[in-house]
């Protein structure tokens, strides 16, 4: 089959159909790789967190008490194995939480090492049956696991006193240096990378694979065996790098501010600030590669407009692994009236309204195909039935349909995301499905269908094996340009506050922000995005069309 | 039990607002297991509608009936579903008129035979053997190409192949030769005649052209709106002509005049499907013509073996 990839190859062909290709595709890869481009979580990060590990050394003693107590019968009801498993499994986090922070060699680390032991050899033991008393000798062995516990917890408080002076050095002085006091050490995570969920890591992996289907081809049997091996990766990756519980993946950032997480060495996204971060301070700031956009060290503006009002102006607190507050990459589209940065919500809005829009699509395709297929080869009352429906759907004007459904929706507890999409989806239907069914009609009566049926094959057989592939074409191209409709229906939605709700972003819900002609330049990032998502959508249906008048034509 | 598609009455009418209209108006046929059969007419007279319900299809809106319908012996129900399900493919293939159209664009020749064949009968092997038998040198170099690949002959052969995939004993072609060009044309007739003469296959051809039935061989029916009126064997027929459309044609072929356009030396043009009529149809357009032509439809009537003939003055003639 080595003509159908060779077709694949050269198509599109026009320049323009090329490039509204490569802008679809770069469109769906920044809002696939969106939580790598823009993230207030760090990538990397080799740190000591001082807040977790004291938190853990504080409920040593008291969680020591609930294991030991899960031994003995509770009023008359036994003592229950599932009971001592959880108090056992969550001791056992608090000390595997030290024992990562603790240099290995040290004395507290033995420490850590005995009293783990003692939980592990205490783990197997009867517990108390029905209003009994417990075995002397456990009781006695139990007793001075607990006190052991005791003793765990003073020593790492008397430890965390040198940790928490190193704190307030790091914090004071130029960053970069941090001189961890024994027996500390600091430990690797990736909170970027361990909070992203199943689906983010999904998309992620199998969007190359789709770019690369869809701009060369591939046989069938190659892209099934690569689209289950790449979702077993992603199932392992989001299994593999969780964050063990107890270590902090959200807010690090402000942790480190406060001093509560201690930083060696930490590697953010290029954009480094999370999509509902918020900075007051910042509120409406242009974006800083303007001159209007300076700021002085006390927050005011210092050239433009808003030089030297008298306002609520307060210092900016720039987070860790933050621009400077003058940079001019600090916040390359602005910040919005929360002081959240345009571009990163921008990214993030673009999973959002592309996401939306394709999932849109492929509802209404179905939806479409499937009554199209069923109107076309039907006479009589269903087919007037579905021309009435079609007729009437088509009657209204679709954005009206849009914002009264979805304002009904999400009352019911609804996804409002999901709920855009099948309300797009159950509005814009019709156009596909008149096309569907007409193409049947047109297609039933080639020689080749009549061939099918001289043959005997049954009527299911040849509308779905010779009518249905010929028929559904032109409901592609109309696919295609009802892209461009969705991603337009999902940011007038969200524009009018009906879609999306807050914090989440989309394209619409941040043009949604710039309600003044002084914030004007807030619609150029999301404005963009949404023009270039159209009109490549649309050129790229052109090319379909013209693409497939050739194929017929042949 | 005689080998032989027998139908007797056959009727093919339309529902149009004028009332319905009949584009099959009553024919008998008979096709004999391992003999050829023409049928030829002008456009519009019914011959494809003829072709078409002897598969049990019409295109839409049509109404199909016939007083008996025997294959090999066995009666058939044109009601039953299953009748025709069991029927078709598998003991009456159709062969239809080259074009871009008569395969799927989408399928590339070996899934074309692959469905052909069905689920059971599918196999590289079977695919190849059946492109061989339909003269095909090197068939394994053509499994992967689209229709729109393929010349205009390689298409027909490939329908062909499709048609006999399921191994029928009759095989209906509904013009098959009408869009190749002579040479092209010949050789599919060939392959058909070897057919019909090597495997026994029964075969009822619809044509326009008169050279092509020649060439075939076996029986000739000639169609005027909807009924037969002249039947024999083919040879016999085009020396020796008796009905006077007949001849019309024949004078039409000679003048190689292509037999869409109106005929030479008759007036009027062919009705396109006859309402109920009484009278024979042809009578307008006849020099011959009398009143009981007009006002009895002039029955078939047996002249000498395998001749029948359906013109009362020159049948009347025949008999003196």
């Amino acid at each position: 089959m080595t003509e159908p990839t060779h077709t694949a190859r050269r198509w599109p062909r026009t320049w323009g159909a090329r490039c509204a290709l490569w802008t679809l595709l770069a469109l769906v890869a920044s809002a696939v790789y969106a939580p790598f481009l823009a993230n207030g979580a760090p990538l990397y990060l080799r740190a000591f967190d001082l807040r977790a590990v004291r938190s853990a050394s504080a409920a040593l003693p008291a969680l020591a008490e609930e294991w030991r107590a899960s031994f003995a019968p509770v009023a008359s009801i036994p003592a229950e194995p599932i009971v001592r498993a959880a108090a056992r499994a969550s001791l056992e986090l608090r000390l595997e939480l030290l024992a990562r922070s603790l240099d290995p060699r040290s004395e507290l680390a033995a420490h850590v090492e005995r009293t783990a032991q003692a939980v592990d050899t205490l783990a197997h033991a009867p517990g108390a049956a029905q209003s009994q008393p417990l075995d002397p000798e456990l009781n006695a062995r139990l007793d001075a696991a607990v006190r052991e516990f005791d003793a765990l917890a003073q020593a790492v408080e008397a430890a965390l006193v040198g940790a928490a002076a190193a704190a307030n050095a790091a914090n004071t002085a130029e960053a970069g240096v941090l001189d961890l006091p024994a027996p500390w050490r600091t430990s690797e995570s990736w909170p970027l990378l361990a909070s992203l969920s199943f689906g983010s890591w999904w998309f992620a992996l199998l969007f190359p694979l789709a770019a690369w289907v869809a701009l060369c081809g591939m046989r069938t049997r190659a892209a099934s065996l690569a689209f289950a091996a790449l979702s077993l990766a992603a199932i392992a990756l989001t299994l593999g790098l969780r964050a063990p519980p107890g270590v902090a993946t959200r807010n690090l950032k402000l942790a480190i501010g406060a001093g509560e997480v201690l930083v060696e060495r930490a590697v953010f996204a290029p954009v480094p600030y999370g999509f509902e971060e918020t900075r007051l301070s910042e509120a409406l700031r242009p974006p800083t590669w303007l001159p209007s956009a300076e700021l002085d060290a006390q927050g005011r503006y210092v050239r433009g407009a808003r030089a030297g009002a008298a306002g609520a102006a307060r210092p900016v607190e720039v987070r860790a692994g933050e621009p400077s507050l003058n940079s001019w990459r600090r916040h390359l589209l602005g910040a919005d009236s929360l002081g959240r940065d345009v571009l990163a919500r921008v990214l993030w809005g673009g999973r959002v309204s592309l996401g939306v829009a394709f999932a849109a699509v492929l509802a209404l395709l179905a939806l479409g195909i499937v009554a199209g297929l069923l109107a076309g080869v039907s006479r009589g009352a269903f087919d007037a039935l579905f021309l009435f429906v079609a007729q009437t759907l088509q009657s209204f004007p679709s954005l009206f349909l849009i914002l009264v459904a979805v304002a009904a929706l999400p009352a019911h507890g609804v996804h409002p995301q999901a709920a855009t999409a099948l309300v797009i989806a159950a509005v814009s239907w019709t156009g596909v499905a008149r096309l569907v069914r007409a193409q049947v009609r047109a297609v039933r009566e080639r020689e080749w269908v009549l061939a099918a049926r001289a043959s005997g094959l049954s009527p299911a057989r040849v509308l779905f094996a010779h009518i249905a592939p010929n028929a559904l074409a032109p409901a592609l191209v109309s696919g295609a340009f009802a892209l461009g409709g969705a991603v337009l229906a999902e940011s007038a939605t969200s524009f009018l506050g009906f879609g999306v709700q807050p914090p989440v972003p989309s394209w619409g819900a941040v043009l949604r922000e710039s309600s003044a002609v002084e914030h004007a330049w807030i619609l150029l990032g999301p404005g963009l995005l949404v023009f270039a998502a159209v009109a490549s959508a649309n050129a790229l249906g052109d090319a379909l069309r013209e693409r497939l008048e050739l194929r017929e034509a042949a | 039990m005689s080998e032989a598609l027998e139908v007797r009455g056959l009727r093919v009418s339309y529902a149009t607002r004028a009332g319905s209209r009949g584009a099959v108006a009553g024919v008998d046929l008979r096709l004999e297991r391992g003999a050829a059969h023409s049928v030829v007419g002008e456009s519009g007279c019914g011959k494809s509608s003829l072709a078409l319900a002897l598969l049990g299809l019409v295109r839409p809106g049509g109404q199909l009936a016939a007083d008996s319908y025997t294959l090999d012996g066995r009666a058939w129900s044109l009601e039953r579903a299953r009748d025709w399900s069991e029927l078709r493919g598998r003991r009456v293939g159709l062969l239809l008129q080259e074009s871009a159209q008569a395969l799927d664009p989408r399928l590339s020749v070996e899934r074309q035979l692959r469905e052909a064949l069905g689920a059971a009968g599918a196999g590289r092997e079977r695919s190849l053997e059946l492109l061989a038998r339909v003269g095909f040198d090197a068939p394994g170099e053509l499994l992967a190409r689209l229709p729109h690949e393929l010349s205009g002959g390689m298409r027909q052969r490939v329908q062909l192949a499709c048609a006999l995939a399921t191994g029928p004993s009759y095989l209906i072609a509904d013009e098959p030769t009408a869009s190749l060009d002579a040479l092209l044309a010949r050789r599919i007739l060939t392959l058909l005649a070897s057919l019909v003469e090597r495997e026994r296959l029964g075969v009822l051809m619809v044509t326009h052209d008169l050279a092509a039935a020649a060439e075939l061989g076996g029986g000739l029916s000639v169609m005027y709106a909807g009924t037969v009126v002249e039947r024999g064997p083919v040879r016999e027929l085009l020396l020796a002509p008796r009905h006077p459309y007949t001849e019309a044609l024949i004078a039409a072929c000679a003048a190689r005049e292509p037999l869409d356009e109106p005929l030479r030396g008759l007036s009027g043009a062919a009705p396109q499907g006859v309402l109920e009529r009484d009278g024979c149809a042809f009578a307008e357009r006849c020099a011959l013509a009398r009143d009981v032509c007009r006002s009895a439809r002039p029955a078939l009537l047996t002249l000498g073996p395998g001749r029948d003939l359906a013109c009362p003055p020159r049948a009347q003639g025949a008999a003196r």
